[in-house]
């Protein structure tokens, strides 16, 4: 075989090695742990363990708007994986509600971000279970603020999360409805 | 031998610079300076710093910051700008142009006016003896000093010399920069004492920081990659220099900085709390109940940091904690929820249900009222 011919495929092997940024295909997409959404145009998947989630997904890049994943925490894990040296970070499947939320306050803080506010913390169905919903915003390390939706519920003593942000000047508004399609077809199968 | 040469070069090249001329109050570097550019460049950050959401723009608390600044600065009032930023952690900061950065973390751990004043002091230090840029020049001259050693050292053919060149070099911008904060300690001493704050209160900010990070040990490396000098070193410097000042019982004007700093004291706890560092928030929420004494706004952020972490015992401190905060006047409601939190963990579901009831009738437009009562409801 040809120089030619071996370079591209090589390449290729390299690029996928790297695992880049990659178009999430249409249909429904298996995120882990039994959580699966149906994705919708226009969303791009990052390099698994961004951001220390199960995934993100993100139309414009992750430092405009993303959609991150949890997928089926367990008790003891942290819930972005980057922050499982702190003990004080870790989930337990008691928690309640008003604790997770501030749980994910302390990971965006931890994670650099300032003025993190969480807010209008309420009940809500999601996957077609009782959990809880609130709202969070926060300013990057360049003075971007952005705004924030989470929404999760505990399934057999395990987290399912889902978080959107984007910058409070255009993305979140812009790709909320984008958003909330992903979160409204999001589907738990436990074993 | 070799090693002589190298010690010698460098010494010169310390020396070489000489310490610039303290800038006059009103005074700009000229336009075609390096300086100048510095200045353009700290102008740029400034800019941004005005449009950033982190900026506290309470203009009470502004105007009164803004007021010890000026009296401690003096005829440099107007080349001085203070921006406060909401960050916790202890720490203020200069730009070249006189652009001081204050955080609020900062303005929580001061204990009154004077000490707010020794911090900013000491930055307007930094400002008038122009140390960013001749943090620049030195390292400027220390960088050409260590190209040409390498070059001398690779002549030889002696390469460990060009090494031990560029070890040398990175050590002595970290002895510099030590050395800038020893100068602008003892010239922020001075504007104290001529305002007429109590020198000594500048020793007291490094005590307290120094409380805070506990009695820490460091290795030698450390200290010897350390941009500051460790906060006892500079505690101790102080005190004995601020023991020979005047002002000595001069105001400290406690009442007027709690006063300033009452309505964000929840809020800036808040922002220490979710860092989840828990044994050095305690230590400060330790040290501001031995200086101030304890009311209901430090003693709930205190409850919350047990009940936070989770550790053996800490849910019955939290408990301890939040029942001080309740006897105290004007308890935050969240003291409730905190409470009601604490007991639902361990399954004391009559004692939460009330808490929450209490936390609901305390706080009836709370924005997550919703959920809690979701709360009450489970326990029916």
């Amino acid at each position: 075989m040809r120089l030619g011919a071996i370079l591209p495929l090589l390449l290729l092997a390299m690029l996928a090695a790297c695992g880049g940024i990659e178009a999430v295909r249409p249909g429904r997409v298996e995120i882990g742990g039994g959580l699966s959404v149906q994705s919708a145009p226009a969303w791009n998947r990052l390099p698994a363990e961004t951001l220390g989630a199960d995934q993100v997904w993100s139309q414009d890049g992750p430092a405009l708007d993303r959609l991150l994943f949890l997928a089926g925490r367990a008790e003891g894990e942290p819930l972005l994986q980057r922050s499982r040296a702190r003990r004080s970070l870790q989930f337990q499947a008691a928690m309640t509600p008003t604790e997770i939320a501030e749980l994910w306050a302390s990971e965006l803080a931890l994670a650099g971000y300032r003025a993190v506010e969480v807010g209008r913390l309420q009940p809500a169905a999601f996957a077609g279970r009782n959990g809880f919903r609130f709202q969070y915003a926060y300013a990057d390390a360049n003075g971007l603020i952005f705004d924030g939706f989470a929404i999760g519920t505990v399934v057999a003593g395990r987290l399912y999360f889902i978080a959107f942000a984007g910058t409070r000047a255009h993305h979140f508004r812009a790709y909320w409805p984008a958003a909330m399609q992903v979160i409204g077809s999001a589907q738990i199968a436990t074993g | 031998m070799r090693w002589a040469a190298l010690l010698l070069l460098l010494l010169l090249a310390a020396c070489g610079g000489g310490a610039l001329a303290p800038l006059q109050p009103q005074s700009r570097p000229l336009q075609v300076s390096d300086e100048a550019g510095f200045w353009q460049t700290a102008g740029r950050t400034e800019a941004g710093l005005q449009r950033s959401p982190l900026l506290i723009r309470d203009q009470e608390l502004n105007r009164y910051v803004r007021g010890v600044a000026c009296r401690v600065a003096g005829p440099y009032c107007g080349d001085i700008r203070v921006y406060l930023v909401r960050e916790a952690g202890l720490n203020a900061s200069m730009m070249a142009n006189g652009a001081m950065l204050v955080q609020s973390g900062l303005l929580l751990r001061m204990g009154d006016e004077a000490q707010l004043a020794a911090v900013i002091a000491h930055e307007i230090g930094h400002y008038v003896e122009r140390h960013t840029f001749e943090k620049a020049e030195q390292a400027r001259r220390l960088g050409d000093l260590r190209a040409w050693t390498v070059l001398f050292a690779l002549t030889l053919g002696a390469p460990g010399l060009g090494e031990a060149a560029e070890v040398a070099e990175i050590l002595e911008r970290f002895a510099f920069s030590r050395e800038q904060e020893r100068a602008a300690d003892l010239f922020g001493l001075r504007l104290m004492a001529k305002a007429g704050y109590p020198p000594m209160a500048a020793a007291e900010v490094w005590q307290l920081a120094h409380d805070v990070r506990g009695d820490r040990r460091t290795s030698l490396t450390s200290r010897l990659l350390a941009t500051h000098p460790a906060p006892d070193e500079r505690r101790d410097r102080l005190r004995q220099a601020a023991a020979a000042m005047p002002g000595a019982m001069a105001e400290r004007h406690r009442g007027p900085y709690r006063a300033a700093l009452a309505p964000f004291r929840s809020q800036f706890f808040a922002d220490e709390v979710r860092l989840r560092l828990p044994t050095e928030t305690l230590n400060l929420f330790r040290q501001l109940e031995q200086r101030d004494g304890l009311d209901a706004v430090l003693a709930f952020h205190w409850g919350e940091v047990y009940r936070l972490r989770g550790w053996q015992d800490d849910r019955e401190m939290a408990l301890k904690t939040y029942a001080r905060a309740l006897r105290l006047p004007d308890p935050p409601a969240e003291t409730h929820r905190g409470i009601g939190l604490v007991r639902l963990a361990k399954g004391q579901t009559r004692g939460a249900r009330f808490a929450f009831e209490r936390y609901l009738r305390a706080a009836p437009a709370a924005d997550d009222e919703a959920i809690v009562r979701s709360y009450i409801a489970q326990m029916l």
